[in-house]
Order: structure tokens, then C-alpha cells, then sequence
């Protein structure tokens, strides 16, 4: 019974609109044919989304390891004044969903953007500077967004990095040079190659940076919502097909690479010291230097903030926006037409998320008591959504739901719950994987049957990890943009298609507003996270 | 003769090819205190884990009371286990997680109390109900696990490795504790092991198992002075193994006597012989010599207080009184 709901969730939800979406590119005009693939790569257009995306992707990759991987080093190994509250600021990109980073991008480094007219004003340049768009652009927003994966996985394995191993290469004469090639760096690769896949993953998937501050650029994702929107159906399934397969033959080959390279501590290891920065001047060279980097990483927030606050129109030509108001805000909250793309994003990640919770439980419930090739068949299909662009799942789904959901008010939460289904799971099987399977066994000794031990044992201990995983999954929905722009109705146009349609009409100071309620919404949530996972509520330590 | 508690018969499991536990038959008597003993991978666990129903056997019976609950789900054995880690449920305080085996059984909240209360006692963990887990020493987690164990009133209670966990200087003292608890509840108990110093002093029998197979079962004192086979006599101690005519004579080191070589020369008896020292580990309280006697190695260990320490080098007269040795038959392993 609960295997059947599982399967039919799964198969409903994953495998069919997937392979609807395959089978449907060979089927271009009702009959079997590869014309559709033909036509995409007999176009330079098709061939050039192609190779942009791929490029733009590897390009993000090693912009972002180049920041994040020095700066996971800094924090690690020195220690100097602020250096907790910095590190708490690098995960700064973390809080804006990738819409807002990029309009605030915009604010401060596009054309008309404040840091470019400042450089323009007091170097007397004929043209505003950086005045970002293109390529370099979408790299640089992806950068700013992406580094963070590098960051956090690259200190994870600092972390996990037993001291005593550098300690032992240094006695056996290597020096700094030989210690980080030959020990820390090959130690850390699985980290790296972690962080790697996602970033090229989300790079890959990346639709706000290349559809709103690509100028010119073709990507796939954009191309996909361009052909959905000028009807061309069968070019749309094709691009589809392609960004997905190249995302997953990435994904297969690292995760291929990062099996050829697991290393495990065979002893309980020792933490690395920390190197305190002493000297006076190397003190202030790091303090201004970090000042530079919270300045640098805070700067989008900032901007968002200060653009909600000015009146609709009236930034121009000037430097600085003229006009200031409160209405902005008031007028979302008091205007109903205006106060609803809030609850609908709000209702809709929450049904989500309800869903992602209860049914993430049941499955993880059921597949930890199951082995064998249905087993599999289940574990490939929950990890699907996530190595799939969340264009390619939202598509796939609008296309193959045309008859019956398409349309409707449901279709965009069920896409949200299918899209979180890896990560929800995930985040569950790791609250499972943390209980001591034991106490399951004590139960039944102690007399309990398998439905008392859930309830009375299970649940209880593995609820704060699935609950603090739901709430990431939540936030994802709610700052969600790229399935938001396929498959939403006007009737539940989520915040991040408000936001869009009010840039649209110039409304930065309204746009900006919901930008700043999104940002504070999912950091109410990301602390309520932190907090039901709070300390204390670890496995008993042993 | 009385009729076993608890008998297993013909009992065995196999993990794949792996063959865990094979053919074993053992039978406890009520109220009496079995140890499984033996080297890792020897099927101990496994063998506990089918008697408490966590695991079902490939084949052979058990029998508690003469039912038979081979294939009885854990939860319906009234069988109490004292978890290798405690298995505690750290949500729950250490009154909830002793209370936790009578509310399955549904007992009333007077009762439950009054059991908890008793339980408590017996470990001595006296006003520590509202205490959460997490704040108890690894020796008071023990005695809780103990606890919930003992609070269903089992029919049998098992324990595996119950002190391994511990600092070597907390063991004495709750192996102590154990056996007056264990003694207190009459309860029949199997406990596994794999140091033999837990098994002599706690266990009323012990069987000793390497490979799956059970080598010997036998009292303490058998176990260690008249081992069955040459694993047995090393794993219970350290051990001098010397080739006779029907097997191996077997000797304990504190049993080999060295005397002064001079010493030797009046009345001592015609089993004396001469050897030399050719190592001296002086280990505090006592002193362990390896001896060369006309090609044998001996290993010898005994007190030396108020007597001369032997230097590698130098000849000493050995004696092995006759009844202190024993025969091990050449098995065809």
C-alpha cells in the first residue's frame, strides 16, 4: 500500500513526464522523425545555445573554485579579528534567490547601475564601468552565487581533514609547496568534485542571470522558454533533451572521477592549528581586505534595500535614485492585488513542502526496509529532479500534463514538490542515517511493534533533521523563478513573477520591495531551520 | 536433571557464503549466568542476536521453557538485551527509556512507577528518572540500559559485551555491580565476551566459540585448568604447549616453578630439570621469564616478591608439578 503510493508519486510525477518529453522530440509532427534535432543543429543559433551553455558552465566552475577554495584556505588555516562574523557573511549569496541576485547585479553593475556611474563620474570615463552584460555578466552573478558551494565544501573537508596528516608530511621533510600538491589537495579532491558538480549543475540549469542580464547570449534554458513562447512545441522538447543529457553526462562522469578517488582516515585524527596573523601591518592589510570582501558580498542586499524604498519612475539619468517613499511596501501589504503573489507563493511552497515532508518520510520509511531492483528502480527515479535543470522538469511537466493540469492553479506546486523530492529524501535518509540503528532493535526487545517504534522512537528522533531539510526545500519553492516562468497562471503568479512583471513596467522601487520580503522570508525560514536542528539533539554521543 | 531454561539446538546461521554460527547446542539452567566467549568474528553476537530475535536462523530450534520461539518476533520473547552502545533513545529520559518496555506492555502508571522505581534502585541510579541521557557517564548509560532491560521482568536477559565501552578502571566495578544485580533478579542470563577475564569472573559456565563452532563449554575453572584444545588454553591466557606422547601437555606459566640452580641439587624431585633464561619482562607485581630447557621454550610468571629476580643468561631448575598439567588430545585439525 504504501509502496504503491511511492511508485505511483514517482512514476507519475518523474518518470512520465520525462520520458513524454524524450519519446515527444522524435515525434516532431505526429510521426517518428530526428527532424526537430536536425533543425536545431542545422541552425548556428541552436549550436551556439549549445556550446554557450556548456562553456558558461565549465567558465562558472573555475571562476567559482578560484574564490571559494582560497577563501575556505583563509578562514581554515589563519586566524585574525572578525574572522567568525566574516565567515558567517560569505554564505551572504545564500540568502537571495537567484531572480533578486540578479537584479541587484543590475542596480549596482549594469549600464545604468550605481557602482558603474560612480566609476564613470569620478574617473571622468566617457562610458559607465563595468557595465556588465553578456557572458561576463551571467559569469560574474554566477561567481557571486556560486562560490558558496565551493566555499562550503571545500571547509567541510578542511574540517574533516586529519591535522596529523600534514604534520606527518611535514616531518618527513616536505615543504609547504609538496604538503598542499601531494597531501591536503588530493585529500580534498572529493570535495572539490562535489562542489564542482553542482555548481556546473546549476550553472547548466541557470535561467535568471542569462535571461535577464544576458543580453544577446543564447543559452539552452532561455531557449527552451523562448521556443515554448513562440509556440514552437517540438524545438522546445528537443532543447530540453539536450540540456539534460549534457547535465547528466557531466554528472556521470564526475561522479565516476569521484568514485576512482575516495579516501577514508584510517585514525581518529587531530584538528590543524590555526596560524594567528600577529604583526601589526599584516593585521591591517587583512582587516582592509576583509572590509573589501563583506563590502563587496553585502552590496547586492544593500542595494535591493535601498531600491524598495524609492518612489516607482523616478530614477533616471542621476547617480543616486532622488525620490524616497515608504509606499512602496504599504502598497503591497494593503493592496490586495498586490499582497497576492505573497500568499500565493506562500501557500504554494508550504502544500509543497507539506507534501515533500509526509511523502519524503513514507518513502525513506520504506525504502530502508526494502532491497532488490525495485529498490533501485525507486532510488534512480528520487534522484532525477535534481540532476535535471528545473526548466527541463518544469517543461516536461507542462507538456505532458497539457491535458489535465496545464492551466490550472495545481500544476506549479506540483512541480516545486517533484523538483524538491531529491532534496527533502535526502535530507531525511541523513536524519535516518544518524540514529543508531540499534535503538530500532531495543524497541522490539522491549516488546514495541514496527508501527509503536515509528511513532514512539523513529519519528521522534529523525524529525528535526526532515524538518530542517523541508524548510531548505521551502525556500527553494519560495524563491523559485525558472519552473515559476513555465508553468505559472496568472492566478497564482508567484512573487519572483511579480517582481519580473513589475521590472517590466519600470517599477524598480515595487519590484525591489517584494525582492526585500522574499530575502526576509527566507531568512525567517533559514533561521527556524537552524533552530529545529538546534544542538543538544545530536545521537547520543558514545 | 533439571530441564534447561533456555536450549539451543543444532543451531545455525549463514551471511551468504559466510557461514556465522554452526551447528551450536548450548542450554542455560534458570537463574544461571552463561558467557559466550571468544575472538571477534566468532559468532557470539550473532548467536545472542538469534536468542533475543533480531536475527532468524538458518536452521536448529530455541527453545525457552520448552517453547519453542525460533521464529517468534523479537518483540513478543520477553527477552531483555543490554545494547554493545546501550542503544538508549536519547529523546527520551532515563525514566522514559526504562518505563519504555512496561508501557508497550501497558502497564498502569502506578505500576509503571513502582517498576521504574525498583529498577532504579537496583543499579543505583536513585533519583536519576528526570535526568536526560545525555547527561550520564558512559558507567550510568550502562546501568540505565541495564535497567530498561531488567524492568520487563525477562525471561532471559542478554548482555553483549556489556563493559567493552567502558574505561578500564570503571570495569571492575560494574562487572561487580552486574553480577549483584544479575544475582538479585535470578535472572537467567547469557552475556558474550571476548575477555576471558570478564567471563571468569562474572559467568557460572562459560562456552568458548571460534569460527561459528563452540570449542568447549564448561565452569570457569575448567575452562582455564582443562581446555579441550590448544585455541581454548591460549585464548583463555597465555599458555606452554609442549608436544608429549598422546597430544599436547599443557601448563599454565604460573604453574611452571623456577628455583635457584643450586637450590635443586638436595631433595627437590626427578621432574626438576635445568634451563636458562633467556628473557626477563619484570612487570611490577610480577615477573615473566622465557626459559630454554634443552630446546623447549617455557614461558613462566609468578609474584617475585621477596625473591631474586632471574637475568637473561643465567641457569635456573624448573619444575611443572604433575597435577597442574593436562593433556590436549592431537585433534586432526
Amino acid at each position: 500500500m504504501i509502496a504503491l503510493i511511492i511508485f505511483i508519486v514517482l512514476i507519475v510525477g518523474v518518470l512520465y513526464p520525462n520520458a513524454y518529453t524524450f519519446i515527444g522530440s522524435f515525434f516532431p509532427d505526429g510521426g517518428f522523425s530526428a527532424g526537430a534535432y536536425v533543425r536545431f543543429f542545422s541552425t548556428p543559433s541552436g549550436r551556439e545555445a549549445l556550446t554557450n551553455s556548456i562553456t558558461i558552465s565549465f567558465a562558472t566552475v573555475i571562476l567559482s573554485a578560484a574564490i571559494g577554495v582560497p577563501l575556505a584556505f583563509v578562514f581554515h588555516r589563519f586566524d585574525f579579528p572578525g574572522r567568525r562574523v566574516l565567515r558567517a557573511i560569505a554564505s551572504a549569496p545564500v540568502l537571495l534567490p537567484p531572480l533578486v541576485g540578479v537584479i541587484s547585479f543590475l542596480f549596482l553593475y549594469g549600464e545604468s547601475g550605481i557602482v558603474s556611474r560612480t566609476i564613470q563620474n569620478t574617473l571622468g570615463l566617457a562610458e559607465p564601468w563595468p557595465n556588465l552584460r553578456g557572458i561576463w555578466a551571467i559569469l560574474i552573478v554566477h561567481a557571486y552565487t556560486m562560490y558558496v558551494y565551493f566555499f562550503m565544501f571545500t571547509s567541510a573537508g578542511l574540517e574533516r581533514l586529519d591535522g596529523a596528516m600534514e604534520e606527518a608530511a611535514e616531518t618527513l621533510g616536505a615543504s609547504w609547496i609538496a604538503k598542499l600538491t601531494r597531501v591536503t589537495l588530493p585529500l580534498l579532491v572529493p570535495s572539490m568534485v562535489g562542489a564542482a558538480l553542482v555548481t556546473f549543475m546549476s550553472s547548466m540549469a541557470s535561467f535568471s542571470a542569462p535571461y535577464i542580464f544576458g543580453g544577446g547570449v543564447r543559452v539552452l534554458s532561455v531557449e527552451i522558454f523562448n521556443s515554448k513562447l513562440n509556440g514552437n512545441t517540438p524545438m522546445a522538447l528537443v532543447e530540453t533533451v539536450l540540456l539534460a543529457s549534457s547535465s547528466l553526462a557531466v554528472l556521470f562522469l564526475l561522479r565516476w572521477y569521484e568514485g576512482r578517488h575516495k579516501y577514508s582516515s584510517v585514525g581518529k585524527g587531530v584538528a590543524a592549528q590555526r596560524v594567528p596573523i600577529t604583526s601589526g601591518l599584516a593585521k591591517a592589510v587583512a582587516g582592509v581586505i576583509g572590509a573589501g570582501v563583506v563590502l563587496l558580498l553585502i552590496l547586492p542586499h544593500l542595494m535591493v534595500l535601498l531600491m524598495s524604498f524609492v518612489k516607482d519612475g523616478t530614477w533616471t539619468t542621476q547617480l543616486l535614485p532622488p525620490v524616497y517613499t515608504s509606499e512602496n511596501y504599504l502598497k503591497v501589504f494593503t493592496d490586495p492585488t498586490f499582497l497576492e503573489p505573497i500568499q500565493n507563493s506562500l501557500w504554494m511552497a508550504g502544500v509543497a513542502t507539506g507534501a515533500n515532508l509526509a511523502w519524503g518520510l513514507m518513502a525513506t520509511v520504506w525504502l530502508r526496509r526494502t532491497r532488490g531492483p525495485l529498490r533501485r528502480f525507486a532510488d534512480i527515479l528520487i534522484v532525477i529532479p535534481w540532476a535535471l535543470p528545473g526548466t527541463v522538469v518544469a517543461l516536461a511537466m507542462l507538456e505532458s500534463f497539457s491535458r489535465v493540469l496545464a492551466g490550472t492553479v495545481a500544476l506549479l506546486p506540483i512541480v516545486y514538490f517533484v523538483r524538491n523530492i531529491p532534496l527533502v529524501v535526502r535530507a531525511i535518509d541523513a536524519s535516518f542515517a544518524q540514529m543508531d540503528p540499534a535503538v530500532e532493535e531495543a524497541a522490539a526487545t522491549l516488546g514495541a511493534g514496527t508501527m509503536y517504534t515509528i511513532r514512539r522512537v523513529v519519528l521522534p528522533l529523525v524529525l528535526p533533521g526532515a524538518l530542517a531539510g523541508s524548510l531548505l526545500a521551502f525556500i527553494t519553492a519560495l524563491g523559485d523563478f525558472v519552473s515559476s516562468i513555465i508553468v505559472y497562471v496568472y492566478s497564482n503568479r508567484p512573487i519572483s513573477i511579480e517582481i519580473l512583471s513589475q521590472l517590466r513596467i519600470s517599477n524598480l522601487g515595487t519590484a525591489s520591495a517584494y525582492a526585500v520580503l522574499l530575502v526576509v522570508l527566507i531568512a525567517i525560514t533559514l533561521l527556524a531551520a537552524e533552530r529545529v536542528r538546534a544542538p543538544g539533539r545530536d545521537p547520543l554521543v558514545q | 536433571m533439571p530441564v534447561p531454561h533456555l536450549e539451543l539446538s543444532h543451531l545455525t546461521k549463514q551471511f551468504g557464503t559466510v557461514r556465522a554460527v554452526h551447528d551450536l547446542n548450548l542450554h542455560v539452567d534458570r537463574g544461571e549466568v552463561l558467557s559466550i566467549l571468544g575472538p571477534s568474528g566468532c559468532g557470539k553476537t550473532t548467536t545472542l542476536r538469534m536468542i533475543a530475535g533480531l536475527e532468524i536462523p538458518t536452521s536448529g530450534s530455541i527453545l525457552a521453557n520448552q517453547r519453542d520461539i525460533t521464529r517468534l518476533p523479537a518483540r513478543q520473547r520477553n527477552i531483555g538485551m543490554v545494547f554493545q552502545n546501550y542503544a538508549l533513545f536519547p529523546h527520551l529520559d532515563v525514566f522514559e527509556n526504562i518505563a519504555f518496555g512496561l508501557r508497550t506492555r501497558k502497564l498502569a502508571q502506578p505500576a509503571v512507577e513502582a517498576r521504574v522505581a525498583k529498577a532504579l534502585k537496583s543499579v543505583r541510579l536513585e533519583g536519576f528518572g528526570r535526568r536526560s541521557v545525555h547527561q550520564l557517564s558512559g558507567g550510568q548509560q550502562q546501568r540505565v540500559a541495564l535497567a530498561r532491560a531488567l524492568a520487563i521482568e525477562p525471561e532471559v536477559l542478554l548482555l553483549d559485551e556489556p563493559l567493552s565501552n567502558l574505561d578500564p578502571s570503571l570495569r571492575e566495578d560494574l562487572r561487580d555491580q552486574i553480577r549483584d544485580v544479575v544475582r538479585e533478579f535470578q535472572v537467567t542470563t547469557v552475556f558474550v565476551t571476548h575477555d576471558q577475564q570478564e567471563a571468569l569472573s562474572l559467568a557460572d559456565r562459560i562456552a568458548v566459540m571460534q569460527a561459528g563452532v563452540c570449542r568447549q563449554v564448561g565452569k570457569p575453572g575448567e575452562v582455564y585448568n582443562k581446555p579441550s584444545d590448544a585455541f581454548v588454553a591460549r585464548f583463555m591466557g597465555k599458555a606452554n604447549l609442549m608436544p608429549a606422547e598422546n597430544g599436547l601437555l599443557f601448563v599454565r606459566p604460573e604453574n611452571v616453578l623456577v628455583r635457584e640452580a643450586r637450590e635443586a641439587s638436595g631433595g627437590t624431585s626427578d621432574r626438576a630439570f635445568s634451563a636458562t633464561v633467556t628473557k626477563t619482562v619484570f612487570e611490577g607485581a610480577m615477573v615473566t621469564y622465557t626459559l630454554d630447557g634443552n630446546g623447549t621454550t617455557l614461558t613462566a610468571r609468578h609474584f617475585h616478591s621477596g625473591k631474586r629476580v632471574f637475568q637473561p643468561g643465567e641457569t635456573v631448575q624448573v619444575e611443572i608439578p604433575p597435577d597442574q598439567t593436562h593433556v590436549i588430545p592431537i585433534s586432526e585439525e
